[in-house]
């Protein structure tokens, strides 16, 4: 009986807020501008938050939407320009003044303590009495989740959690504190099409109840066209405009975006495929926490051929390239590479039997920061000749400099990476010049097999384009290319045949031209035999 | 850029020795004050007792030998990151093997030298190499493991000198003298001509670190074993063959101390060595053609400051400078952080 | 009639206070690699103490404390704020803090002076005991009972996640950093008062059993007592056997029992630890860089 007043109450509050809805703007930004050396970030923009709105900002890589999102969550300050909240002026010094008014930030990547618990995580960090009254965190807990369907259970580790499920604890996190606008930040680059649409049930409701949601997308223009209500479209640190979504379609906020009329299509090579360089079979393995990641995955991959694994990300793609290139043992299955058995072998044999590697984390797996330019453009063959020599005294091997800086400085030219010299340590080159590295020092010894994990993340349009560009080069050259990404339009665009991935299984094989739909059942968890 | 960075590690090397050298008299003025001793006085005997005169240099560079064989040693397993702590106990095992070798076989002197040189290399790369598999396979920490494994060496080493291998003379426990034939011959006395041990192992282990593949993957593992291991580098096989190579060369210095400037066993042969060569690597900045410079300068300090108990500074005074000279070294770490940073303070 | 329990039991302080010192440090993200440094400097401040100040052992202990804090702030300074390589660090104040002890010891205090004990209460164990256990139930009970805790687990765990929510970092760190050293200090003084009687060696290893304790307990206090009474255990045996004549080998062989025991639990830790989920604060050794906002 107690619980049903609860939610009359709460039903009768809804119903008053939404008769006010359309009149409440609860975040007023004017004239916001940001400078940095040599740009300016953001550019005298003006907009309007209402209680109970979606209110999406779309733009591509470097429009100026973090700026302006860390602006509105307190991160950093306005050169010029003015927040109003509820009407009154605001000054946010920090998070902690924007989280107090009640303007709360959903990271894209998760700000979470996995080895805590989800009531622990929800709580910390809050001025609360100094012994944690459990109970009373987990009531409130569950009457949040109740009144948003946020589906969670308060006492589960964070580290056993989904990220669909993870997520939503980011936003309680933020409800737990009074928030009545919620900014989120990329909100579905990690979920399954599945939980994007939960993600979406979830907002539409927030909105219901008068909250003022603002997701800041990079160019997922169909979810844009979902879940929003207005959408404003930033380009080069301006508002290019602001539409309520039903009155727009993705052709015009596509040129809105990038300023000129985009095509969707990207030309693609067919090329004639050959012998099988690559065969997965029935691998199954271990994460690091000794969970089961890979059940069973089988899939074979032909030279001059793009084989896109698809899915979101944490489903066993990081294992499955460790198992391929020797650096995680399979507990089942085998792995051969041009006909031969490499199951279990180390790195370096697979390395050179003449396959190529590109690793998700390009600083932290991919090269040695500290090294040279040169040192990393041989990291993988620096045993080999012609990079190492005969000493003149002595025995073994010795590495022959002379060889290296000239063979780098032919990378460095052919790649066009932008550096001083070869001698400079390679942590001192931007993020796109750091994978032109890696795909030189990859591609140079014209591998057979090539493995791409995520090759563009976080790259500029420039550095995305030519390393796509040379991608499809080396498919020309005969070879076999795994490509996995989590950016599934590269995917598709890039891929002859694309395996989707989920939960460490193989769900099915298509090919790109299969209706997105489809993929997204699979990538959620259904097999190829039971798609509609 | 590389060019750049080499005269700024010598730079800094400068820098140390003034602090130190500063810090230490700094500690002296009220010591002096409170004795009544002339600060100057002090200052010109430090110098007399070390470098001045033949003998005091003389003295300072016997003390280089052990330090030099042992930083060099430390140089190629810090290099990987692998903080070996049991110099001191590799050294306890060079000794174990050449008082061993010397004493009781009977080979003519030549052959035992080189013999004594070979098994306390292989005791010495053992004794490491254990702490270096524990690491490799089970991660365990090699700082405390390398360290409690000085204890244990000691304490064999000490058990062997005090038992079986006690001499028949009275006294304090020691063992019998080495045999005349099985001594390095002494270039000056009481200069040893184990210093020269010391510097024909610079070139090599300069060759090892900066020319040899194994150097490039020792490199490569202790920037970023990760990245190392996705280029082909055995990371696990470095750790292990670091220890090895690293307890090997540090037990030479034991070798050094018997053959070259004792002659014979007595509990605390290896006289801390393998901790005082900890700072005299890390202000090299691991750097092998540094090291000869940086441990004249220890050995300076440890001669110089134990001279000074004939003038009245009472003996623990070594003990102090020497953690001045660890501090020392943190300090130039600082700097060298501050200047890289362009002299910003992070916050 | 208490005797073989009192044998076991006599060291307990000493663990505990250090073990725990090190652990609530370390729990926050902060190495403290100079721990023998620190018990040694908080054991020569306590001498110091008793012979200059008051001979009282209470404000020894206090002074002990106190002293440990010294090296806490130099150990944050150079860790937290300047971020330098806390392994480097630790190598620089554990000598540092040996020598000076040793220096001090024999300078202003002509060689090793005898310093009383504390005298027993209760179970022929001294209020040291008691207190020892009390400061441990208190840490468990803010580590895992309070939201103080919560925020020192985060900060060890995740200090993004951490900074997200408004927790300031590095001062939490700076606080477990001190905390944790005035724990050890007051272990060395303790460690002083029972057991060495001077700074014979340069190193006594009581510092890096607490070190190898930490791991073994997997950070959780509950699991330290348990540690600490094993390493108790074995040098309170050892001792006594020493004292009595017993020698059932070698004296040298004998010295070495602790010591070859941190390498046991050592290593016995880190096997175990491969199986199942890394209890070690993930931040750990990792100085906190708040990421450049654009």
């Amino acid at each position: 009986m107690f619980l049903n007043r609860e939610r009359y109450i709460s039903r009768k509050k809804e119903k008053r807020m939404m008769s006010s809805k359309n009149a409440e703007k609860i975040l007023v930004i004017k004239g916001i501008t940001k400078r940095f050396p040599g740009v300016i970030a953001n550019d005298n923009i003006n907009l309007e938050f209402r209680a109970g709105e979606v209110h999406a900002i779309l733009g591509e890589n470097g429009a100026g939407k973090t700026t302006l999102m860390n602006i509105l969550y307190g991160l950093i300050q306005p050169d010029e320009g003015e927040i109003y909240f509820k009407g009154k002026k605001v000054v946010l010094k920090s998070p902690q003044d924007a989280i107090k008014l009640g303007i709360g930030m959903v990271h894209q990547h998760f700000m979470l303590v996995p080895t805590l618990e989800v009531w622990e995580n929800v709580v910390l960090g809050l001025k609360t009495k100094t012994f944690l009254d459990k109970e009373k965190i987990r009531k409130k807990i569950l009457e949040i989740s109740n009144e948003y369907n946020l589906k969670i259970d308060p006492d589960a580790k964070i580290w056993q959690l989904s990220t669909g499920e993870k997520q939503r604890v980011e936003i309680i996190k933020m409800l737990y504190r009074g928030a009545r606008v919620l900014i989120l930040d990329e909100p579905t680059s990690m979920l399954t099409p599945q939980e994007v649409k939960e993600l979406f049930v979830i907002v539409k409701r927030m909105a219901k109840r008068g909250l003022a949601v603002i997701p800041f997308i990079t160019h997922k223009l169909e979810e844009v066209i979902q879940i929003s209500d207005v959408v404003t479209v930033l380009r080069k640190g301006k508002v290019i405009g602001t539409v309520r979504t039903k009155d727009t379609n993705k052709g015009e906020l596509a040129e809105m975006m990038v300023g000129r009329k985009v095509l969707f299509k990207v030309p693609r090579y067919r090329s004639k495929k050959g012998r099988i360089v690559l065969e997965v079979k029935n691998v199954s393995a271990l994460s690091d926490k000794g969970i089961q990641i890979l059940k069973n995955v089988s899939f074979s991959l032909r030279a001059g051929e793009i084989l896109g694994i698809a899915g979101v990300a944490g489903n066993g793609q990081r294992e499955l390239s460790e198992v391929i290139t020797g650096l995680r043992k399979p507990t089942a299955g085998k792995v051969i590479i041009l006909g031969e058995d490499v199951t279990g072998r180390d790195p370096k044999e697979i390395i050179e039997m003449g396959v190529g590697f590109i690793p998700e984390d390009r600083k932290k797996t991919g090269l040695v920061l500290d090294l040279s330019v040169a040192e990393n453009l041989v990291l993988r063959n620096h045993f080999q000749y012609p990079f190492t020599k005969k000493p003149k005294f002595g025995f073994g091997k010795v590495l022959d400099y002379g060889e290296i800086i000239k063979f780098a400085e032919k990378l460095i030219s052919d790649f066009q990476i932008i550096t001083p010299n070869s001698t400079v340590p390679v942590g001192y080159l931007s993020g796109g010049n750091l994978q032109r590295v890696i795909l030189a020092r990859e591609l140079s010894f014209n591998p057979k097999v090539l493995i791409a994990c995520n090759p563009t993340a976080g790259l500029d349009v420039g550095a995305t384009e030519f390393i796509r560009r040379k991608i499809m080069e080396q498919k020309r050259k005969g070879t076999g290319i795994l490509l996995v990404s989590e950016d599934l339009n590269e995917v598709l665009s890039l891929s002859d045949r694309i395996a989707i991935i989920f939960e460490g299984k193989i769900m099915g094989t298509v090919s790109p031209k299969t209706k997105i739909e489809k993929i997204g059942q699979m990538m959620a968890g259904v097999e190829l035999s039971r798609v509609e | 850029m590389m060019f750049q960075k080499k005269t700024r590690g010598i730079l800094l090397s400068l820098i140390f020795i003034f602090i130190t050298f500063f810090g230490i008299f700094l500690c002296l003025l009220p010591i002096c004050q409170s004795k009544n001793l002339s600060i100057v006085e002090i200052f010109n005997y430090f110098l007399y007792s070390t470098i001045t005169s033949p003998s005091g240099l003389a003295q300072t560079l016997m003390k280089t030998t052990p330090l030099l064989i042992t930083s060099l040693g430390l140089c190629i397993a810090f290099k990987a990151r692998v903080w070996n702590i049991g110099a001191e106990g590799q050294i306890a095992f060079g000794v174990i093997a050449s008082l061993g070798t010397c004493l009781f076989l009977p080979l003519p002197g030549i052959i035992k030298i080189i013999l004594a040189i070979v098994f306390s290399l292989l005791l010495g790369a053992a004794w490491g190499g254990v702490a270096g598999y524990l690491k490799s396979r089970w991660s365990v920490p090699e700082i405390p493991i390398t360290l409690m494994q000085n204890f244990v060496a000691l304490a064999l080493m000490d058990f062997l000198i005090a038992g079986p291998w006690l001499s028949s003379q009275p006294g304090y426990a020691h063992t019998d003298p080495l045999p005349l034939d099985a001594r390095l011959p002494y270039l000056a006395y009481p200069l040893n001509s184990s210093f020269l041990l010391g510097i024909i192992l610079v070139p090599i282990v300069f060759w090892i670190m900066k020319r040899s593949v194994f150097g490039f993957q020792l490199k490569a593992t202790g920037y970023n074993p990760i990245a190392a291991n996705y280029g082909g580098i055995n990371v696990k096989k470095i750790i292990v063959m670091s220890m090895f190579v690293s307890g090997g060369i540090c037990a030479l210095a034991g070798t050094s101390l018997v053959l070259g400037e004792f002659f014979f066993g007595v509990k605390g042969v290896t006289g801390n060595y393998g901790f005082y060569a900890i700072v005299s690597t890390l202000i090299a900045r691991l750097d092998p053609k540094l090291t000869p410079f940086t441990s004249f300068f220890v050995a300076l300090v440890l001669v110089g400051t134990n001279a000074l108990t004939l003038k009245g500074i009472p003996g623990p005074f070594v003990h102090l400078s020497v953690g001045i000279l660890f501090i020392g070294a943190v300090l130039i770490f600082l700097l060298e952080k501050v200047i890289e940073s362009g002299g910003e303070k992070n916050v | 009639m208490y005797e073989p329990i009192v044998a076991i039991l006599s060291m307990l302080p000493i663990y505990i206070l250090g073990t725990n010192g090190e652990l609530l440090s370390q729990l926050s993200g902060v190495y403290n690699i100079g721990i023998e440094g620190v018990m040694a400097f908080g054991a020569i401040t306590a001498i110091l103490s008793y012979n200059f100040v008051a001979p009282n052992l209470w404000i020894s202990m206090l002074v002990g404390a106190l002293g440990g804090v010294v090296f806490g702030v130099l150990n944050s300074i150079l860790s937290i704020h300047f971020k330098l390589d806390q392994i480097v660090v630790g190598f620089g104040l554990w000598f540092f803090g040996i020598g000076l002890a040793g220096f001090i010891q024999t300078t202003f205090l002509g060689g090793a002076p005898p310093i009383e004990r504390f005298s027993a209460v209760l179970f022929d164990l001294d209020p040291i005991f008691y207190l020892s256990i009390v400061i441990g139930i208190i840490l468990w009970i803010i580590i895992s009972k309070t939201s103080l805790g919560l925020t020192i687990k985060a900060v060890g765990e995740n200090p993004r996640a951490a900074d997200s929510l408004g927790i300031n970092v590095n001062k939490v760190r700076w606080f477990c950093v001190l905390i944790g050293c005035a724990l050890i200090g007051m272990s060395g003084a303790y460690l002083y008062m029972n057991y060495l009687q001077g700074f014979r060696t340069m190193v006594s290893g009581f510092g890096w059993m607490c070190f190898a304790l930490v791991m073994f307990a997997r950070w959780r206090v509950l699991n330290t007592f348990v540690g600490a009474t094993v390493f108790s255990a074995i040098i309170g045996i050892q001792t006594r056997m020493q004292v009595a004549g017993i020698m059932i080998l070698p004296v040298e062989f004998l010295s070495v029992l602790p010591h070859i025991a941190v390498i046991i639990v050592l290593v016995a830790a880190c096997v175990t630890a491969k199986f199942g989920k890394s209890a070690m604060p993930s931040s750990l050794g990792t100085p906190y860089i708040k990421e450049a906002v654009y």
